[in-house]
């Protein structure tokens, strides 16, 4: 699964570690998230699409290639 | 862990020690080792002291100091390594009993030492895996996939040289806790290095 979250981070100057602080995660919960190498579960990703005010299938969407689908 | 879990905790274990150090004195009231099982309520003493002189710093978060980012109270860290150090002193205190002359019931009781460190390290485990959050969870789950197997795998492969003479005679059952404490380390950081 790929997402945005880096992209709508860096449009709201978030650091990695705020955005963790505000989803309630660690840091690195989100940088593996960016990084694709973690597929959050539903309610974390219901809670980040909450913060960024847009619906899930605006963050994360499937990959093209169907890794991870 | 609030207050009545802490307290239940020390009385738990108290009354666990309590228990056996009755019935090592009542199977074998001759016996002047028995002393030595108070040695097992030394390390309560810091885990009294501490969590009563932090007062409101108990409940303050902090992370684990070991690079993962869990951020848990200051309690359960200071039960997790108080616990973590019963646990041990007593595996070593149960081990020098062993070599003893001393009564069946005796060996019993001190055979039993280590376990009630052993739960409380435990309680305290699974108290700490509440405050990880899911991407650590998984984390530990991989390491403890990566570190049982491994830990399993030393131990079969050591029992197997030992039969074929390749090694010296070891006590097989004392090398199995060792290794999963060694094997979870190297496994926490494959774990945590494919997700980096």
């Amino acid at each position: 699964m790929k997402n945005r979250l880096r992209v709508l981070r860096a449009e709201r100057e978030w650091s990695q570690a705020e955005l963790a602080d505000r989803a309630g995660v660690s840091r690195q919960a989100i940088n593996a998230i960016e990084t694709g190498k973690y597929d959050p579960s539903l309610p974390l990703a219901f809670k980040l699409s909450r913060l960024f005010e847009l619906p899930i299938e605006e963050i994360f969407f499937p990959d093209e290639n169907g890794k991870n689908e | 862990m609030d207050h009545t879990m802490k307290w239940f905790g020390i009385l738990s274990i108290a009354l666990a020690y309590g228990l056996l150090g009755c019935l090592m004195i009542l199977s074998d009231p001759g016996q002047s080792i028995w002393i030595w099982f108070l040695v097992a309520f030394i390390p309560l003493t810091p885990i009294t002291i501490w969590l009563i002189a932090l007062g409101e710093k108990r409940n303050q978060m902090v992370g684990s100091g070991c690079g993962c980012g869990v951020k848990a109270p200051l309690s359960i860290h200071l039960w997790l390594h108080q616990t973590t150090i019963l646990w041990i002193v007593t595996m070593f205190m149960a081990d020098q009993f062993a070599k003893q002359d001393l009564s069946p019931a005796f060996r019993f009781a001190t055979s039993m030492l280590p376990l009630p460190g052993f739960v409380a390290v435990a309680l305290v485990e699974l108290a700490y895996v509440k405050y990880m959050d899911e991407f650590q969870r998984r984390i530990l789950l991989e390491a403890l996939a990566i570190a049982f197997p491994a830990a399993l795998a030393v131990c079969f492969i050591g029992g197997n040289m030992q039969e074929a003479g390749v090694i010296s005679a070891v006590n097989i059952n004392k090398m199995i806790w060792p290794w999963m404490v060694f094997t979870i380390i190297p496994a926490y950081a494959i774990a945590w290095w494919r997700y980096r």
